[in-house]
């Protein structure tokens, strides 16, 4: 995508009529690749602006100036402006970001920062929709008039004495030193419940119980205050290892570090005086099973409730993304169904993770990404993804194609169209290699291939592989007794040792499709198996001393 | 007896010339604080860096760059990974294996 796609393409939302198209441009806060062009070997050139760049660009093939989705299928910075950085986002505690959105789907990125402020209004749009209301997938999506010739205009809000001096100067009040949380939920809210059913509330996180801001563990980096200027912000550890591994960690406040290394400093008055210290009540709950500490992280037993429904199963087989919700196994019907509150809180899946960060590998609580997916397998085995416009084609073509009785989030009866037979594998590779792929794969819990007329599997852990996302917050209220192991040995034990426990015998979906063939709504194996699996234990792990009790 | 009374009364004098000093000194040091916890009122300024007024370019939208780069360092602060996305370290020979890869953040990837 170019950068003028890349701020405002294929953005559109309407809520009432259950649409959210995210635009990338939506969650970025201006500047980089929003604001600068790049040199000829591709780094970044500070040294103009992007209407600069595309007025000297000349080259029709110019992929940088390049657009989908404009008439000419050319950018057009010059009319729509880019995309600066917005201290505002951060920096102002009423930001209007959902207006500020509308402007990028209008391709008015210029006027963005100015709505956003809520200085004023605009009139006009280098870009109109013919329909708000179509939908992803329809005719008249994306379809719309653009305006090139008429530059929009501002009004500004000149008699608000909150915002402006009678001579017309901005308020400095307006400016807030201090980065709220509602600022980082601007982008961070939708995408953390999405990931790993995430919420920001008192009930269910007792640091927001508590005052802190997510900036109070989420630093700025550096030791100078001419590094913290660069504004990077701590960043905590993440089993994907897709973007900027080299910052895991770095400046990142810590459970260990502010609950038992003393380094808590409260700098704000509405922050707690001090923090607990839980090493007296650990010996005291765990004495002769210390090792748990080590073994399993903070979160792990103190994140045990996460709210909202949350994506879990990720299913592209019929060329359209079909998500199941992490809480209900339902269907999501639009973008604002994850962060719906579940019908009750539901406990993470977990994982073996080495964060690298000296306390070796634990045990951390995750939500994970079920997909299956067609590609093409390259010479060195690494698989590309096939784009879904084209899985779509060849799904239309399938005489018997799949729909699956499901529930959606409203818990109405639906249906969902998926891959889950050998002979719709079979089906497909033959479709998509008709189109002109080449070692056309199935990935799901295997990796799935024609071999002589023949569907065959294999292993790839790498790619056949949920993703896991961690759950690093919603740490439960210690007074709502939701912890593990809060009633101690030996009762307390029985939270994970115990034959239906949920800490080892959650069942992790392994094969989306047939999941949702044959078992639905009920995970079952062999297309499920208990998460334990993955750690090498066959059934749970029960001392004597604890089986004795008849439950 | 008048000499007592002459006495209490230079007392309470200079106490009460101590606390209206230390009312001074009290009311100026939260004046400090105060000013200094509040940002100064700003022009708004427009891409060409010309002041936004209910006279002047009053149809224009602000510019960030211009109007709040007049006193910060807007190209360091803007030097972050929420503004670069790995924009900063993007080339075309990246990732030598992985051509289609362009950075290590999400501007670049595939």
């Amino acid at each position: 995508m170019s950068a003028y796609d890349w701020a405002g393409a294929f953005g559109k939302l309407n809520p009432a009529k259950k649409i959210k198209t995210p635009a990338c441009g939506w969650c970025h806060p201006g500047g980089g690749a929003m604001e600068h062009p790049r040199k000829w070997d591709g780094t970044p050139d500070y040294s103009m602006n992007l209407v600069q760049a595309e007025r000297r660009s000349i080259e029709p093939l110019d992929g940088d100036f390049y657009s989908h989705i404009t008439p000419d299928k050319r950018s057009h910075f010059k009319e729509s402006g880019v995309l600066e950085g917005d201290c505002f986002i951060c920096h102002l505690q009423d930001y209007k970001f959902g207006p500020r959105n509308k402007q990028i789907n209008m391709k008015n990125y210029r006027w963005a920062a100015t709505v956003g402020a809520g200085l004023g209004k605009v009139k006009g749009a280098i870009f109109t929709f013919e329909d708000p209301a179509a939908k992803p997938g329809t005719k008249d999506y994306m379809t719309g008039t653009w305006n090139f010739s008429t530059r929009p205009t501002v009004t500004y809000n000149w008699n608000d004495r909150n915002k402006f001096t009678r001579q017309g100067k901005l308020r400095g009040s307006l400016v807030s030193k201090r980065v709220y949380t509602k600022s980082c939920l601007l982008c961070h809210k939708g995408p953390d419940t999405k990931k790993v059913g995430w919420l920001q509330s008192p009930k269910f996180d007792a640091h927001t119980k508590g005052g802190l801001n997510c900036t109070d563990c989420h630093n700025l980096v550096g030791k100078t205050e001419k590094e913290r200027l660069e504004h990077n912000i701590a960043k905590g550890w993440h089993p994907l290892g897709s973007v900027r591994d080299d910052l895991d960690g770095t400046d990142m406040k810590t459970c260990a570090g502010c609950h038992l290394e003393g380094q808590y400093a409260p700098t704000r008055s509405d922050m707690p005086k001090e923090v607990k210290n839980p090493t007296k009540k650990h010996e005291e709950k765990f004495a002769d099973v210390m090792f748990h500490i080590d073994m399993i992280s903070c979160a792990n037993c103190h994140s045990t409730r996460q709210p909202t429904m949350s994506g879990y199963i990720l299913d592209m087989s019929a060329g359209k993304q079909v998500w199941y919700t992490s809480a209900t196994v339902e269907a999501v019907t639009w973008a604002g169904d994850f962060g719906k509150p579940a019908p009750a809180p539901w406990k993470p899946w977990v994982t073996l993770y080495d964060a690298r960060n000296g306390l070796g590998e634990q045990y951390i609580p995750v939500v994970p990404k079920v997909a299956q997916w067609f590609g093409e397998k390259m010479p060195n085995m690494e698989i590309r993804p096939i784009m879904l416009k084209y899985v779509r084609k060849a799904f239309g073509t399938l005489k018997n194609s799949s729909l699956v009785k499901v529930r959606d989030v409203n818990g109405k009866a639906a249906k969902r169209p998926t891959v889950g037979t050998d002979e719709h594998i079979k089906a497909m590779i033959f479709e998509l290699t008709a189109m002109g792929f080449k070692n056309v794969v199935f990935v799901s819990d295997k990796v799935y291939e024609l071999r002589d007329g023949r569907v065959v599997s294999y292993e790839d852990h790498f790619t056949a592989h949920p993703h896991n996302f961690p759950v690093h917050h919603n740490i439960v209220p210690i007074e709502l007794e939701k912890t593990l192991g809060r009633k101690g040995t030996p009762d307390g034990c029985r939270d994970c040792h115990a034959e239906n426990a949920e800490f080892f015998t959650k069942m992790l979906i392994r094969n989306a499709g047939r999941f949702l063939m044959q078992d639905y709504p009920i995970p079952r194996e062999p297309n499920a198996e208990p998460q334990m699996y993955d750690w090498g234990f066959r059934k749970v792990p029960v001392p004597d001393e604890l089986a004795t009790k008849k439950e | 007896m008048n000499f007592r009374k002459e006495n209490v009364m230079q007392w309470k004098r200079a106490g009460a010339l101590c606390m209206l000093i230390l009312l001074c000194v009290l009311v100026f040091a939260v004046a400090s604080e105060s000013k200094s916890l509040v940002h100064r009122d700003v022009w708004l300024k427009n891409e060409q860096g010309e002041r936004i007024t209910p006279l002047e370019n009053f149809t224009d939208p602000y510019s960030p760059r211009k109007t709040c780069g007049t006193c910060h360092p807007y190209s360091t602060i803007t030097s972050g990974f929420h503004f670069q996305q790995g924009f900063d370290e993007m080339s075309d020979t990246f990732n030598p294996s992985k051509p289609w890869i362009l950075s290590p953040g999400m501007y670049g990837k595939w």
